[in-house]
């Protein structure tokens, strides 16, 4: 199962990268359905959407292993951070909490008002609310841990927090992680495609999946192509995340 | 697919309204948003002269006459005329609103060069140096409204009107902020009182939702419908599409005070370059558009035939022989995400590509995307859309402090004539000039104008439209 | 908590003044001079400094002054209209969304079966489409084609929120799946799990005997954390079927340069967000 779902996302990349770096023709006519010539059809500008679909594919890829990447990075070292008591652990975890009552996508509509719409604005808002959530349950794995005795001992052999937070806490935390970094790479996909329709996603004229699904919205009922295509492919890369996760289930610790 | 009408009281008829876009404020003297227009000018704020059918017709001024060879205009103001809470309107009232109106439009200002309006009796009266003969249209057709509020309402302080009291036909019932706003009859409206005694604004900005709100019962009429949606809901027989006059234009506007736009060679290149029809398109789609690099709308009596612009259409040699040192140069588009602009300006952009010129998009919201217009290092050409005016004198992006900076001594000069003119035949021929020397100059290339289409329930008749957007005044629901 | 709410509103307030453009471009013309956007900003306060205006804020909304947006409407009156619908939309998609996710978590507890492969292809399937695609699809069955419902407003009271909860619940329950299934098997392979089994009960009456408990906490946090995410992200869903809740008032306030009006919301609903989770953290 698990080589499946590798496979997938590995083929999904190539093409699109293959796609983006060769190109597809361009210019056509407004929204016409698939044919030969335009394999997806084409969009309310006339452009090739199989051409737009698989560059669109590389670009929310990257984003969303961005989003992925600075808020599990962020997270542990928020936690580890957590740990050191002349932190100010409860202001951080407030300021935390706050941030995250306001939604990603007012935070991006704000940022993008004050630096200009962009894709650091994109990630750096999606990963916002992420954050906190897995700083504080890293901080509280790394508590429960630190309560069970075996620790104790360590701590008698006069190991230091980080070390026990490097080799008890962060192995245990494995699974945990590779799951939320699963949840959050599809969160983000789809949230930027909110951003997107709200009008502060990723800029014009760069594509990505998000955007298409957003601008195929007024004229879902018509030009079905639009939707259908890039959803599949975002059905696709759920499918593959999900079957690299699911073997990892059943491996007990 | 049944009409959902509002029952309120036992005879009473009512329409729910789904609209592309709020009024930002109550205050239609400093805002010219047609929704604004639509929802409360005639409706709930009335003008001293209304623009009905071609004619500029008196309304809460009673009779206008001009005195002094034209440099002297007359207002006598209506009796019996109550606002919403009971109070009668005065000449006080008329004066204070009238002044405030001259203070926020340019148009009316070039006019009457600083006079003010004073009170005589029952009438007001302003004098000038130069003939107003302008004036009265201005008044009737102004799209920053020129209405009657009352005089303790207006702020001295340059503040904004929040109040929701006016003269019209129909009174606020209730606004929920961001929702809908409701109005309701008048019962002492000093005019004919129309036959719909309920109206239901609801504030839906997604073009789907509206759509769909139409053809599942829930709106009665749908404000702004979008090109690819014309066919089928034309098709439906419960539903009629409509659509009137020329509302406003699309234009690129040029930084003419530094970077590559301030070269005229470039933005003569740039007219004759681009394809018009596909940049429209971008936007509109199908239909809802012309073609026509006129500044001001078909309609009127200050249009002029595009075909003796001599950069007006298409013409790749041509382009060729003024841009040809521009390859490789990087151009910045502006826009802005309102209602498809930067679809437009993807379109540029390609096109712009395609003939080798390097281009880059900033997409902005609307409040950063004014602001970001005035810094003159940040852009080279602007993609704007604009309302539709009633004189070329308020084509802001003609005066040296509008963004784009026009800096042509002839065209200020012409505009000055215009505002002194005697009559309209003189000032239609003198914009006439202007206008030839606008399209040899390039201050911005006007794309075409774009016309909006709605959608109403097929039961609703007599929705009047115009260059003040829809209103239903004149409708009654047929059976 | 209290740091919380100030420093979301300060937040706020902050981005408002550093974000380029300001009301005015809202409130006045396109073509508005130089010398009415001065007066227009003296008038309104914007001219002030930034730090002034948020203490001002402060007291005032403390006072129970919650003052007027730039439009003039009165704040409190315009959140009290939207919070209950914001509230209900919550409320009713967290319900959605457990009553699909649970029993599905439950049915497909067989690693590798049948009803494995397709609860987990029903999850991603949710998980890959946005909220306005798949709420388009539900109004498109559910309004046009059989009228049930309807496809925006509030106009039939609380069937109009029915729609809308369940598109929001769908896209929710993905992620409960995911989450629920995990925890039941970890449950399931635990040594109580074990004995069950061993004993001769089935997968799902083991599953109810010995994961229902530990799974209780998991389920408060989770509705917990949902209601948080919900109360704030519900803009697009308030947008596609017209809603008036707080979600689509803080983006217009937002794209408005309203600094009031978003400071006054999020201040409301970080203060919502941080009793739910004192709530969820006392059960």
């Amino acid at each position: 199962m698990r080589r499946v779902g590798f496979s997938i996302i590995i083929f999904l990349l190539l093409v699109s990268v293959l796609v983006s770096v060769i190109g597809l023709p361009a210019g056509g006519d407004r929204l016409l359905p698939p044919s030969a010539e335009h394999l997806f059809g084409t969009d309310m500008l006339g452009r090739d959407v199989a051409f737009r679909t698989a560059a669109g594919t590389l670009v929310s890829a990257v984003i969303a292993a961005s989003v992925v990447i600075l808020s599990l990075l962020s997270g542990i070292i928020l936690a580890y951070c957590y740990m050191h008591p002349l932190f100010p652990k409860g202001l951080l975890l407030g300021i935390a909490d706050g941030l995250k009552s306001i939604p990603s996508i007012v935070l991006a509509l704000f940022l993008s008002a004050i630096t200009g719409p962009g894709i650091p604005v994109v990630v750096f808002s999606l990963s916002l609310s992420h954050i906190s959530d897995i700083s504080r349950t890293a901080y509280s794995e790394y508590l429960r841990i630190a309560e069970e005795g075996y620790t104790e001992a360590a701590i008698q052999m006069k190991a230091k927090r980080s070390w026990i937070f490097l080799h008890h806490m962060l192995p245990n935390m494995k699974q945990y992680l590779y799951e939320q970094g699963v949840s959050i790479f599809m969160t983000a996909i789809i949230a930027e495609s909110s951003l997107s329709f709200l009008g502060c996603g990723v800029p014009q004229p760069v594509p990505s999946l998000g955007l298409i699904l957003s601008e195929a919205r007024p004229v879902m009922m018509e030009a079905w192509w639009m939707i259908l295509f890039p959803s599949a492919v975002l059905f696709f890369l759920a499918i593959s995340l999900q079957m690299l996760i699911s073997e990892t289930d059943s491996s007990a610790h | 697919m049944t009409s959902f009408l509002f029952s309120c009281r036992e005879g009473e008829t009512g329409l729910s309204i789904a609209m592309a876009q709020e009024p930002p404020s109550f205050d239609v003297m400093v805002n010219t948003s047609i929704s604004g227009r639509e929802i409360l000018v005639g409706n709930v704020f009335e003008k001293l002269l209304a623009y009905d059918e071609g004619e500029i017709v008196p309304l809460l001024a009673e009779s206008y006459s001009s005195e002094d060879d034209g440099c002297s205009l007359r207002f006598r103001i209506r009796k019996g005329v109550l606002f919403h809470d009971g109070s009668p309107m005065t000449v006080s009232d008329a004066v204070a609103s009238m002044n405030r109106w001259l203070s926020y439009s340019d148009a009316a200002e070039k006019i009457v060069k600083g006079s003010r309006f004073t009170v005589d009796g029952d009438d007001i009266v302003i004098t000038s140096t130069s003939t107003l003969s302008l004036l009265p249209a201005l008044i009737a057709t102004s799209s920053e409204s020129a209405v009657i509020f009352r005089a303790s309402d207006i702020p001295s302080d340059g503040g904004i009107i929040t109040s929701e009291i006016g003269t019209g036909p129909y009174k606020v019932l209730d606004y929920s902020l961001g929702e809908k706003i409701s109005l309701g009859l008048f019962d002492e409206y000093h005019g004919e009182k129309p036959s719909i005694s309920r109206l239901d604004y609801y504030f839906v900005s997604d073009p789907v939702t509206r759509r769909l709100g139409l053809e599942s019962g829930t709106y009665d009429f749908i404000d702004t419908v979008s090109s690819d949606d014309i066919p089928v809901l034309s098709g439906r027989e419960e539903v009629n599409v409509i659509s009137g006059t020329e509302n406003g234009s699309i234009a690129l506007l040029f930084n003419k005070k530094t970077g590559i736009s301030s070269s005229h060679d470039f933005r003569k290149g740039v007219s004759l370059l681009i394809n018009r029809d596909e940049l429209m398109k971008a936007c509109y789609g199908e239909y809802g558009y012309n073609i026509d690099s006129s500044y001001m709308e078909k309609d009127g009596i200050w249009y002029v035939d595009p075909s003796s612009d001599p950069y007006g259409e298409e013409n790749r040699e041509k382009a060729d022989t003024y841009l040809s040192e521009y390859k490789g140069q990087k151009v910045r588009i502006l826009t802005s995400n309102l209602t498809g602009l930067d679809r437009i300006a993807v379109a540029l952009f390609s096109q712009l590509r395609a003939y080798g010129i390097e281009a880059e998009i900033t997409v902005l919201d609307w409040a950063a995307f004014l602001e970001r217009r005035k810094d003159s290092d940040a852009w080279d050409i602007a993609v704007t859309a604009l309302t539709a005016v009633s004189l070329p004198l308020d084509k802001a992006f003609l005066s040296s402090d509008y963004p784009g900076w026009t800096d042509s001594e002839e065209i200020s000069a012409l505009l000055e004539e215009i505002a002194s003119s005697e009559s309209f035949r003189a000032a239609s021929e003198l914009w006439g000039k202007a206008q030839t020397l606008c399209w040899d100059y390039i201050p911005a290339i006007v794309l075409g104008h774009y016309s909006t289409t709605h959608a109403v329930s097929s039961s609703i008749e007599g929705v009047k439209l115009s260059a003040d957007g829809f209103d239903f005044r004149s409708a009654y629901i047929s059976e | 908590m209290i740091i919380t709410l100030i420093a979301v509103s300060f937040a706020v307030f902050v981005f408002s003044s550093f974000a380029e453009g300001d009301s005015s471009a809202y409130i006045l013309s396109e073509d508005a001079g130089e010398d009415e956007i001065v007066a227009y900003r003296d008038s309104s306060g914007l001219s002030e400094n930034t730090a002034r205006r948020y203490l001002s804020f402060l007291s005032s909304f403390s006072r129970g002054d919650w003052g007027e947006n730039i439009s003039g409407q009165s704040i409190k009156e315009t959140i009290g209209r939207r919070f209950p619908v914001s509230a209900v939309l919550a409320s009713m998609s967290v319900m959605f969304s457990l009553l699909i996710a649970i029993p599905l978590s439950f049915a497909s507890l067989k690693r590798g079966s049948l009803s494995d492969r397709i609860v987990t292809g029903f999850a991603s399937l949710c998980a890959s489409f946005p909220v306005f695609v798949l709420s388009l699809l539900l109004i498109i069955i559910f309004s046009l084609k059989l009228g049930v419902f309807p496809s925006s407003g509030l106009s039939r009271g609380f069937v109009s929120f029915i729609l809308p909860s369940f598109s929001l619940g769908i896209v929710y329950s993905s992620l409960l799946i995911r989450m629920f299934r995990r925890k039941i098997r970890e449950a399931l392979d635990s040594p109580s799990g074990f004995y069950s089994r061993a004993a001769g009960l089935g997968y799902m009456e083991t599953a109810f005997a010995v994961a229902v408990k530990p799974a209780l906490p998991l389920l408060v946090t989770v509705i917990g954390e949902s209601c948080a995410a919900i109360i704030g992200g519900t803009a697009v869903i308030e947008t596609v079927f017209a809603l008036p809740g707080l979600g689509s008032l803080l983006v217009k306030a937002a794209l408005e340069r309203d600094a009031l009006l978003s400071g006054t919301i999020v201040l409301i609903s970080a203060f919502a967000v941080g009793i739910i989770s004192i709530c969820c953290d006392i059960v």
